[in-house]
């Protein structure tokens, strides 16, 4: 007699549609029978002492960690619009002061840029 | 359990996922510390994720999070060959849960659940992580075969071998000892 591999009766333990002739074997053979109960006697000490609690304080992190994420501000289009439109004040007036207090600043830096391309254009002097 | 779509506020996301995340975390990373990392970061990436979730089983999204957070922290670790456990010829070398295993029982422990714990951790040392997360799926949460292929990312007789392989050692060793005291 052809007796069943573990794959077999393991599918057999959680019952899956396809053991139904795997089932209907172990019921009239010995040794398949006493594989079976091996079997399920292995999964069922699995599931009486294999589960680790999980540590203390962990639970606990995560759902700080949670919490934190979603007290997070909310950015809405409008709220970046307002930032963006903040910021493009703040340089304008920026540039005006600058202008009005360091009224030479502007010629100053526009001559420097003027040398610095006249002299990249030149190229090196043989 | 009948939750799937109840889990929302983090008090009972945690309840209803921390223990079987952490006990897929511990059977993955092989020990207790990297695994309280990352039960850690995958519950919170969950959590976070859940108002962007659009409907299917929650339960498969979740633990799906926990395997990928730990193929990233292998590719961090640069473990890469212990990837070689997710391919479908099942070799590789093994992760040892030595603290797990080494773990002395708490007083509140009998004698015989923690004689049974010590051999079932002997057993599950000799598995490779990927059976022992199939076991842990389909003990511990009594996941279908097609949702533990799912999570793993393996093919559903892949599954059934491991499942399998995972049961006979865990037989073997619990009669072993039956064996050597009579």
């Amino acid at each position: 007699m052809t007796h069943l591999d573990d794959e077999a009766l393991s599918a057999l333990i959680d019952g899956r549609t396809d053991a139904a002739a795997a089932r209907a074997h172990v019921e009239s053979c010995a040794t398949c029978s006493a594989r079976l109960m091996k079997l399920s006697a292995a999964s069922a000490a699995f599931r009486r002492v294999g589960e680790v609690a999980l540590p203390s304080g962990l639970a606990a992190r995560v759902k700080v960690a949670a919490a934190m994420g979603n007290t997070r501000r909310p950015t809405s289009l409008a709220w970046k619009l307002a930032m963006s439109v903040a910021v493009f004040l703040l340089m304008l007036a920026s540039a005006a002061a600058l202008k009005r207090f360091v009224p030479g600043l502007f010629g100053e830096v526009q001559g420097m840029i003027s040398g610095a391309a006249s002299s990249v254009g030149s190229g090196p002097k043989k | 359990m009948n939750d799937e779509g109840r889990a929302d506020d983090s008090d009972e996301f945690v309840r209803r996922y921390g223990s079987v995340v952490y006990n897929l975390a511990l059977r993955l990373t092989g020990n207790a510390a990297d695994a309280a990392d990352l039960a850690q970061e995958s519950l919170i990436k969950a959590l976070k994720g859940l108002p962007a979730f659009r409907g299917g089983n929650k339960s498969v999204w979740v633990y799906r999070i926990t395997v990928n957070a730990w193929k990233n922290m292998l590719r961090a670790n640069s473990y890469r060959r212990a990837l070689r456990f997710f391919s479908t010829d099942g070799e590789g070398v093994s992760s040892e849960p030595t603290d797990v295993a080494a773990r002395e029982p708490g007083p509140e422990e009998s004698a015989s659940a923690a004689d049974e714990k010590a051999l079932i951790e002997r057993a599950l040392a000799l598995l490779s992580p990927g059976e022992r997360a199939a076991l842990v799926l389909r003990e511990l949460d009594g996941r279908s075969y097609e949702e533990i292929s799912e999570v793993l990312d393996l093919p559903l007789g892949t599954v059934k071998s491991r499942l399998a392989r995972a049961r006979a050692t865990l037989a073997e060793v619990l009669s072993e000892v039956k064996n050597d005291a009579s």
